[in-house]
């Protein structure tokens, strides 16, 4: 997509860019390969935006540029420019990013801070480190935790929760910040179906309550209902841009690139073979359901 | 709130602290710190085992009649080992000039080496039962707060939280990598030499998990404000007091040291 260009969602109203990348690219100083490079994107606010390509296409770089790790923290050579919040990611202040952007990581036990005891402590730490007072930092605690259904735990050990309730709890740290946008790492990629179903129904609620997402996922089949917008990756570069179900409406040219869900699959096989099943690809099995009985209701089939 | 609990109620994970309310969780916690110090150097006074025993036995009467009768166990646990391998050592391996008291073949049983033994297991068990009771009865998220409270840096809190629940969390990792393996028809169980390949095989992925792990925690912290300068404040409150008593216990070190010396 074209920086600056009104974002594809679904209700097409036209929100600010938090995050603009222009010709952007960086290879890491581990790496000699690029792993991002051309890269030109806006990234709006109020809006899911889903990040999807193949293993080493570049997407958790991105991720980690927007959360404002790279390359303050993961250093390496910049090209171009991209700037999140306002600030320039090479020169930033440290922790200008960092401070405003929730990060959710893949690993749902790794990313917590193994020194603390509780549920809750662990939500409060970053408070702590800002420096609220503590009646504060109890009122927001509890009610993040209570945002993501685990203010029953706050007194059990961190190590106790599962992976779908550690997801839960990675995400309470954040929103125990009050950061307005969330970066969220392959968030289910280490859960099982409980475990996604768990985090892909907070953040179902987070969309619901306008927090800014910022999605990176291989499996987009739980994701795609609730996606304003897909960004395709591959070897760093950016490849399709636009709502999901108009990129999916033709995923032949995706195949390789990104994993299509098999309910799109299975209406683009049907659709291929005749079956009126309606120009968009569907978003779900419930819309691929819908578009069958539809279909199959007004005699469908060529 | 009262210092030593938590409103929250903390778990018991694989950690000393027990959640309570005797006299010796109603103690600062830099109070028990304190405390650690002149009571482990006073077990060295004199070049025998009656100061370090009978500073025992009157710690180990006292913890019992206050309920902390658990701090006197986990001690002799903690000890136990210590004291056997001593007495090993010095009774038995280490060659002394003196006579013998008995001997079977090769071994024989010096009372010198028993004395030191024993003199030094005591000394031990005094700074084993001081510290074992000050962190039965402290929170360690109570203790941390407390040392920031009084100036100690945020990362050094850090560093003695994350090492207390090291041994837990490198236990979980490799249980998960066990789980893993056997789930791919890897016998972890049987003869010794299998164990032991059992073992080479564990230790590979526990160690690149525990790599990768850390890059991760790293940025995860970051997010959190680790590295941010400025105050720190905590969700639980230590009142700050026994400023006066701590100085008092820290001074009291030093003429025990110099006692130690002399005597």
């Amino acid at each position: 997509m074209v920086s600056g260009t009104r974002p594809p969602d679904s209700t097409g109203s036209e929100t600010a860019a938090f995050a603009s990348f222009e010709d952007f690219g960086v290879t890491y100083d581990t790496a000699s390969e690029p792993s991002l490079t051309g890269v030109t994107l806006d990234l709006y606010r109020d809006r899911l935006t889903l990040v999807t390509g193949p293993s080493g296409s570049g997407k958790s770089t991105l991720a980690r540029v927007v959360a404002g790790f790279v390359p303050r923290l993961l250093s390496g050579k910049v090209e171009g420019s991209a700037r999140v919040l306002g600030h320039d990611v090479e020169s930033a202040a440290p922790h200008a990013i960092i401070e405003s952007i929730g990060m959710v990581f893949d690993n749902p036990f790794d990313q917590l801070t193994a020194a603390t005891r509780t549920v809750f402590d662990e939500a409060a730490y970053a408070l702590e480190n800002e420096g609220l007072p503590p009646a504060e930092i109890v009122t927001r605690v509890l009610g993040a935790l209570e945002s993501v259904g685990l203010a029953e735990m706050a007194g059990h050990h961190p190590r106790r929760l599962s992976g779908g309730q550690s997801q839960r709890l990675a995400i309470a740290c954040a929103l125990a910040q009050q950061k307005p946008i969330l970066v969220l790492d392959d968030p289910t990629s280490q859960l099982d179906p409980t475990g996604t179903a768990e985090v892909v129904s907070m953040v179902r609620k987070l969309r619901r309550e306008h927090t800014t997402v910022v999605l990176v996922a291989q499996d987009l089949s739980p994701w795609l209902a609730i996606a304003d917008r897909l960004v395709v990756l591959d070897e760093g570069s950016v490849t399709a841009d636009g709502s999901p179900a108009s990129l999916l409406a033709d995923p032949e040219p995706l195949a390789g690139k990104v994993l299509i869900p098999r309910y799109v699959a299975i209406w683009a096989e049907l659709s291929g073979r005749g079956m009126e099943l309606g120009d968009r690809a569907p978003l779900g099995t419930d819309q691929l359901l819908e578009s069958f009985r539809a279909s199959v209701g007004a005699g469908g089939s060529r | 709130m009262e210092a030593g609990t938590t409103t929250w109620s903390p778990e018991r994970v694989a950690a000393l602290y027990e959640v309570g309310s005797t006299w010796l969780h109603r103690v600062h916690p830099l109070t028990k710190l304190a405390a650690v110090l002149p009571l482990s150097v006073a077990g060295f006074a004199g070049d025998t085992v009656l100061v370090p025993a009978v500073l025992l036995l009157v710690a180990a009467a006292i913890l019992i009649v206050t309920r902390l009768g658990s701090v006197v166990l986990k001690s002799l646990r903690l000890i136990a080992p210590m004291t056997f391998a001593l007495f090993v050592i010095h009774g038995v391996v280490r060659p002394y000039d003196s006579e013998p008291i008995a001997r079977w073949g090769p071994i024989s049983i010096n009372a010198e080496g028993l004395a030191l033994a024993g003199t030094t297991a005591a000394r031990l068990a005094v700074f084993v039962i001081a510290v074992t009771a000050a962190m039965t009865t402290v929170h360690p998220k109570v203790f941390a707060t407390a040392l920031i409270q009084r100036g100690v840096s945020h990362k050094l809190a850090y560093a003695y939280l994350a090492g207390a629940e090291l041994l837990p969390e490198m236990r979980l990792r490799a249980s998960q990598i066990l789980d893993a393996q056997q789930s791919r028809g890897f016998d972890t169980k049987g003869s010794l030499p299998r164990r032991f390949r059992t073992l080479f095989a564990l230790l590979k992925p526990l160690l690149v998990s525990s790599l990768i792990g850390v890059e991760m925690r790293t940025l995860a912290l970051e997010s959190r404000g680790f590295a941010r300068p400025g105050r720190r404040t905590s969700a639980v409150e230590v009142e700050d007091r026994g400023r006066a008593l701590q100085k008092v216990l820290l001074l009291a070190a030093i003429p025990l040291v110099v006692l130690a010396i002399v005597w």
